[in-house]
């Protein structure tokens, strides 16, 4: 089975709006670890809406916004399990 | 069990959030240079307060927010109790100049939820159990057994904690305050009506504190809107510098390479940035200088008999960058005060040095640091120093303009290089002292310096207790108010070990591994 792909965005509005906290939490777990490529991806999109909207990460190439350290970590262990 | 600055810090909180939104808010609002008369309004653009989203009621988010705004803006705290607005003399901030005063470090009280300070509480995990250890470790008799669970007389109880080891259950506990359990200085008391007050003689504006209340209710005085106005309003031709502190890499994300960092900063309006690196540097060579010198005295004192018997503890070098540090081993050790270093710290230097280029030029200093803002209040230092503020607020100021350093990456910026290895290596708990110690042993042929050193005041001050007793002697002593050192500060953006690695990887990227000489290029000195 492929790895899941995992693009935060750490442009300057995700990275002050907690996306470098992802990263790390992402980095902690093991599975997530295993399970996901993780890349650290600059600002390509205007999907924060100048920061509104922040973080956004990309799962599989398909855009999620604001999400906090457990919905994320919960959303990708869901899709890592499914 | 993690320390309580641990559990909060390199979490992405609500309150973290409120923080930077208030922080962003306010710099946009300086920089599009709205009318005063609009500083009502910012509250209700940094939150929507059609629901309460952090407490109970609007009308405690709102008195917060202002109170937190004008610590923003550098101003004294307006509480409540003041019954004036908290609106009231705003216009004093909007000024180039230094406007903070002491103290910087300040509990918001409509903030604070009164934890309960003392006590000791069974919970209902207590099984009531045969063997019930609590009473019977417990000196002074004030435990015992009820119906449904072991009873504590806390008229009796000296707070001693050892039922708490004691419970086979951990039904026992001891609460305290994350404020005061963060406080590696004991500075946190409470006031008659149980808020958390701050006791302005003991406390050092590490700011530890501040990171670990979890109701946000101690927050610190920003210069974001001096800094953005010294940037604006400069007079023709003046210059304005930013120094950078070793611990920047990384802080805006992985992308941002210190070219990009620096470049982000030109952007913002910065006519040049320098790493303080380059301070640092300076305080290597001369405090190894004089480690080189005390490692001579202590070896003829050890060959002399007896220098040692008369119980005096034989001298040591201690570090001067961190200010918390410096300040709690002068206050409270002052018979070991003389032995930490007097030299100015890496900040410092830089700022010096720009200022022998420039006497007109205007230094912003950018760290991960809240006490650098106390340590440039005073004299001589605020000559040198004009503001400083946080990677945090930074980032706040960056993201007001719209200016990603992300995006800059790719630009061809000049290669950052205005320190050794060892200087960009302060950010990071022992760095200093392994700058010293290299630094040492390469231009002065010492070898086996022994040294110790301790970070976060409360294991700084054990440090200090050790030597005092004379039960360890080291030759040189680092101490760092921060878990981890400076990269472990309160005005950090990056997790402390993803911070750690990218300045391993600044270090290795240095020209010099160790710092050199910085006056022997130069010609024709006075």
């Amino acid at each position: 089975m492929g790895k899941l792909v995992v693009q935060v965005c750490v442009g300057l509005n995700c990275s002050f709006h907690g996306a470098l906290q992802l990263l790390e939490a992402i980095e902690e777990d093991t599975v997530l670890q295993a399970g996901c490529d993780v890349e650290e991806a600059p600002c390509l999109c205007d999907l924060c809406e100048g920061g509104t909207r922040s973080p956004v990460v990309r799962v599989d190439g398909e855009p999620v916004c604001g999400l906090d350290v457990a919905r994320l970590c919960d959303l990708l262990h869901e899709r890592l399990g499914g | 069990m993690p320390e309580i600055f641990e559990r909060l810090r390199g979490l992405y909180s609500p309150l973290t959030d409120l923080r930077r939104r208030t922080f962003a808010a306010l710099a946009r609002f300086v920089w599009e240079e709205r009318p005063l008369a609009d500083f009502d309004r910012l509250p209700f653009e940094i939150l929507d307060l059609r629901r309460p989203t952090y407490r109970c009621c609007t009308f405690r988010e709102l008195s917060i927010l202002r109170q937190r705004l004008r610590l923003a803006m550098g101003l004294p705290l307006v509480e409540e109790q003041d019954n004036r607005p908290a609106s009231e003399g705003i216009a004093a901030a909007f000024t180039p100049a230094k406007v903070i005063t002491a103290p910087l470090v300040q509990v918001l009280r409509a903030a604070c939820e009164k934890c309960p300070a003392d006590g000791v509480v069974v919970s209902d995990r207590c099984a009531r159990c045969l063997a019930h250890p609590c009473l019977l470790v417990c000196p002074r008799n004030a435990i015992t057994i009820g119906k449904a669970r072991a009873e504590i007389d806390l008229a009796r109880c000296v707070r001693c904690g050892r039922c708490v080891q004691a419970c086979p259950y951990q039904a026992i506990t001891q609460p305290q305050r994350p404020c005061a359990l963060a406080c590696g200085v004991d500075a946190i008391g409470s006031d008659a009506e149980g808020y958390a007050t701050i006791d302005q003689d003991k406390c050092v504006s590490c700011g530890l504190c501040i990171v670990s209340c979890p109701f946000g209710a101690i927050a610190d005085k920003s210069e974001i809107v001096q800094t953005l106005l010294t940037l604006k309003q400069r007079p023709a031709g003046a210059r304005v510098v930013a120094i950078v502190a070793p611990s920047f890499v990384g802080q805006l994300g992985r992308l941002v390479t210190p070219a990009a960092f620096f470049a982000g900063l030109r952007q913002l309006g910065f006519d040049r940035v320098m790493e303080v690196a380059y301070g640092a540097d300076c305080d290597t060579l001369l405090l190894a200088d004089r480690l080189a010198r005390l490692a001579a005295g202590r070896q003829f004192a050890s060959t002399s008999e007896e220098a040692l018997e008369g119980g005096v503890p034989p001298s040591f070098l201690g570090t001067s960058c961190c200010p918390s540090w410096v300040e709690t081993a002068r206050r409270e050790f002052p018979e070991l005060a003389s032995q930490i270093a007097d030299s100015f710290p890496p900040m410092v230097e830089t700022a010096k040095k720009i200022k022998e280029d420039d006497p007109t030029a205007q230094v912003v200093f950018i760290g991960p640091c809240i006490a650098k803002k106390g340590e440039s209040l005073g004299e001589p230092i605020r000559q040198w120093v004009d503001h400083v503020i946080t990677f945090e607020e930074l980032a706040a100021l960056l993201v007001a303009r719209q200016i990603d350093p992300a995006q800059l990456r790719d630009g061809a910026y000049p290669e950052v290089q205005d320190g050794s290895g060892a200087g960009r290596g302060y950010a990071v708990a022992g760095g200093v002292a392994e700058a010293l110690v290299a630094t040492a042993r390469v231009r002065h042929g010492v070898e086996d310096v022994p040294w110790q050193r301790a970070d976060t005041l409360r294991s700084c001050r054990l440090l200090l207790r050790e030597i005092a007793a004379g039960r360890t002697s080291p030759l040189l002593v680092e101490g760092m108010a921060c878990p981890g050192g400076c990269v472990g500060g309160p005005g950090t953006l990056l997790g402390l070990k993803q911070a750690a690695r990218e300045v391993a990887r600044f270090v290795e990227r240095a020209r010099e591994p160790l710092p050199r000489e910085q006056g022997s290029g130069r010609e024709g000195e006075a």
